[in-house]
């Protein structure tokens, strides 16, 4: 339906215009053809109607009056013309057909003067009418009855042979156009067999199946046409048997990964899941649902909230039931996709934790003989009188306290990396911790010649907060400041913004190499082992402060220039905001 | 547009229910465990989140049938989880009441070994994780089994507290602890009795049936599924 729909809306102008102008054609040459059989027609019939009248006239002439009936009549069966006599003298009127009188009676009756006139100069006179033609002849003797002979030709054959050949004219060219149409169609036909061959071949391919044999080649100007999507589609083959290929490649590693993969896709259905992750979510059906049905953890899912939230990545420990896995989460093409990696670490995380608790036995055990001999030297020492045992002592004195501090720092450590302590926070004002802390270096500042300095424009910085560790965060840092720095001053700065309340505290001192940055907050990592150790230095310092800051929610940075001085600045959640 | 809503809603109860069910599991560990951070953990800071929770979702219920008036079975979901906010906000509260009797408990010597109790604690768990499953993936069968299991816990609580009355009994310096023990049990199994409340929400959601108030019928239809 739709082809030929198609088929007519191009042509059918065509066949109008042409049937329009055949009409219009028909007309005209209708017309003409008439005129000039008409035309003919009279030249004959002039020279006809003579010869006739000679005849007529003779026989009237002869024949007596009441006889003059019987001539018409006579003459009309020979000739086959409808004849009249009008015997103007008398008013009479003779004729073999009726139509005769009708027109003729009228006419005569009105122009006869005239008539008679023009009869008595010329041979006879011609008078048309639509249907027929009629000649008048006077018969000249005797000259006093001035009657008139009527000769009638009739039309109606003429007329009709001029529609005959009309119609016949018609007809052939309506079979010609016909015919053309036909041929048109015939090859339209052929032109649509082949677009609907390559239009079934596209709906294949767009259907998404394009494992088939081309069904055909075409030639001319559709070869054009189809030859380039059949390349392409072939094309598209080869990428798509790639792409498959690759696929089964990644399904395969994806599925043999220890860890657990899952990806969600925009709308946060699930959609590739590998049995690792099947164990850790306790579910076997994760494909294309909703994660939220399925994960039962919340940690787990304000994690992937806040992935939605963010774009970004993220890496974080977490703990679903018993198991601890180190989770790997990112958010690919701009936040439409996620890709969840779960690592178990349950194993790592118990191997941690029996170092830790072997650290802490170990240091608690020291401690006790440590403070044991720490009393005792110091009671030598003011005992022995000895300068050369005096000196022994203290040096002995020295390391002792240098063991205590270690087994005191390792023990605060321990006691800060206890996950399940829950410190009791509450609401901490750091301006006044600072004030607090800071007098315990007046006298090393003092000594070295330096200045210690507070910058805040407010009265008061709240946090929530421990304020036993919080004071041990800010001597820790500015004890390692006034260590590090030979001259100049260490600032502490107290400012707000963001939600944050944020300390600085800058030294002048000889700056930390860069290499060094990434481990400074390590257990037992220092810079300069030998200067660390002369200055008293545990290594733990920075390792502790890591953790309390870490229990307070913030964030610790370091930045460093060597020679001109450090600064270490640390981000605590703002109780104000 | 309302389905996207509707998502997000019961993305926000799913959440909570996970929230309500830590809070139980803790308030249970904590008297396990003899951990009193544990107990106070929920009484100080779970108990306030699930308060404010309830609150921020019966909001989000109201403006949710307020904007987009909702019909037929969008209608039953908003309206169940209007329910079941309330319902989990209950067992909110049994879980603080479970706290507040273990932190009277902790670190004192047991009048007996805590063996049903776990067990008691560990079924309604299960009782809770199917409800949400059911509810999750609208699955009667599942509700069904749920709704059977109840039987489970309510004897557990039976037989808790005959023991205690024998130790009762035997000896008056033991009956505070455990009467705390006592409230414990019972404050369990009204949880448990709370998830079969879900339960049947979520066959009323799916076959528009009303399975409450005739528990002998619910057992009939529970054997057939």
């Amino acid at each position: 339906m739709r082809i030929l729909g198609l088929f007519f809306r191009l042509t059918g102008g065509f066949v109008l215009a042409a049937a329009v102008i055949l009409v219009i054609v028909s007309a005209i040459a209708f017309v003409i053809l008439k005129t000039a059989y008409k035309k003919e027609m009279q030249t004959d019939m002039d020279r006809y109607a003579i010869s006739v009248f000679n005849q007529i006239e003779e026989e009237i002439i002869k024949t007596p009056k009441d006889g003059v009936m019987d001539v018409l009549v006579h003459f009309k069966k020979q000739i086959g013309l409808e004849l009249g006599l009008y015997q103007g003298s008398e008013g009479k009127f003779f004729r073999t057909d009726e139509k005769i009188v009708g027109s003729m009676t009228e006419y005569l009756d009105y122009n006869k003067e005239e008539v008679y006139l023009s009869l008595r100069n010329e041979k006879f006179r011609r008078i048309i009418e639509d249907d027929a033609l009629t000649y008048l002849f006077l018969i000249k003797e005797p000259v006093e009855s001035k009657s008139i002979i009527l000769l009638r030709k009739d039309y109606r054959d003429l007329v009709n042979r001029t529609k005959t050949t009309a119609l016949l004219f018609i007809s052939v060219i309506l079979i010609l156009i016909a015919t053309l149409w036909g041929a048109a169609y015939w090859t339209y036909y052929k032109l649509v067999e082949s677009f609907r061959s390559i239009e079934k071949d596209v709906g294949r391919i767009a259907g998404g199946d394009i494992d088939f044999k081309l069904a055909a080649e075409y030639q001319s100007e559709l070869g054009n046409l189809s030859a380039p999507i059949y390349k392409a589609v072939n094309q598209l083959r080869d990428k798509y048997s790639d792409l498959l290929g690759e696929k089964e490649i990644l399904e395969t590693i994806v599925s043999t990964l220890q860890g657990g993969v899952l990806v969600l896709d925009e709308s946060r259905k699930i959609i590739s899941a590998n049995l690792p992750m099947l164990k850790i979510l306790g579910s076997d059906q994760l494909i294309g649902r909703l994660y939220w049905e399925v994960i039962r953890d919340l940690s787990l899912l304000e994690q992937i909230e806040r992935l939605e939230r963010d774009k970004t990545h993220l890496i974080e420990e977490i703990q679903i039931q018993d198991r601890h896995y180190l989770s790997t989460m990112n958010s690919i093409h701009n936040g439409r996709q996620m890709v969840l990696i779960f690592y178990d670490i349950t194993a790592l995380k118990n191997l941690e934790k029996v170092k830790k608790d072997f650290v802490t036995n170990v240091s608690h055990e020291l401690k006790t003989p440590l403070t044991a001999i720490k009393g005792f030297v110091e009671t030598l020492i003011e005992t022995d009188k000895s300068a050369e045992h005096k000196k022994f002592l203290e040096i002995i004195q020295r390391n002792t306290d240098r063991l205590i501090r270690i087994v005191h720092d390792l023990l605060t450590l321990s006691e800060l990396e206890q996950k399940d302590q829950k410190t009791m926070l509450e609401s901490v004002d750091l301006l006044t911790l600072i004030h607090k802390v800071l007098p315990v270096f007046d006298k090393g500042a003092l000594l070295k010649d330096i200045k210690i300095e507070v910058d805040a424009r407010q009265d008061h910085y709240r946090i929530l907060g421990d304020e036993f560790k919080l004071e041990q965060l800010f001597l820790n840092l500015i004890d390692n400041s006034l260590k590090y720095t030979e001259k100049g001053t260490v600032t502490i700065n107290l400012y707000s913004g963001n939600h944050e309340i944020i300390a600085e505290i800058t030294d002048t001192g000889i700056g930390i190499p860069d290499k060094h940055i990434d481990r400074l907050f390590e257990r037992f990592y220092t810079v300069d082992k030998s200067r660390s150790r002369s200055l008293g230095g545990t290594g733990l310092g920075l390792s502790i402060v890591k953790h309390i800051v870490q229990i307070h929610s913030g964030k610790i940075d370091v930045k460093s220039r060597i020679g001109h001085g450090t600064t270490f600045t640390i981000r605590f959640p703002s109780l104000d905001a | 547009m309302l389905a996207d809503k509707i998502t997000d809603l019961k993305r926000t109860i799913v959440k909570y229910s996970i929230l309500v069910r830590e809070m139980i599991e803790k308030s249970v560990m904590s008297l396990l465990d003899d951990n009193e951070c544990l107990a106070k953990e929920v009484i100080e800071v779970y108990e306030p989140k699930v308060n404010e929770g309830e609150l921020q979702i019966d909001e989000e219920c109201i403006a949710l049938i307020a904007l987009y008036h909702p019909e037929a079975k969008s209608l039953r979901i908003v309206m169940m989880i209007a329910k079941m906010v309330n319902d989990l906000e209950r067992m909110g509260d049994k879980a603080v009441n479970i706290a507040e009797s273990a932190l009277a408990l902790i670190n004192k010597p047991r009048v007996k070994p805590y063996i049903d109790i776990p067990r008691m604690k560990d079924e309604t768990i299960r009782m809770l994780d199917d409800s949400l499953s059911a509810f999750v993936n609208e699955d009667t069968t599942l509700a069904y089994d749920v709704l059977n299991r109840d039987d489970t816990v309510d004897e557990l609580r039976d037989q808790i507290i005959r023991e205690l009355i024998t130790y009762m009994a035997a000896d008056t310096k033991v009956i505070d602890p455990s009467l705390h023990l006592l409230r414990i049990a019972r404050n369990l199994e009204k949880i448990a009795d709370i998830t079969s409340n879900i339960c049947e929400e979520v066959i009323y959601i799916k076959e528009g049936k009303v399975v409450k108030h005739i528990q002998d019928h619910i057992k009939l239809e529970g054997k057939t599924c």
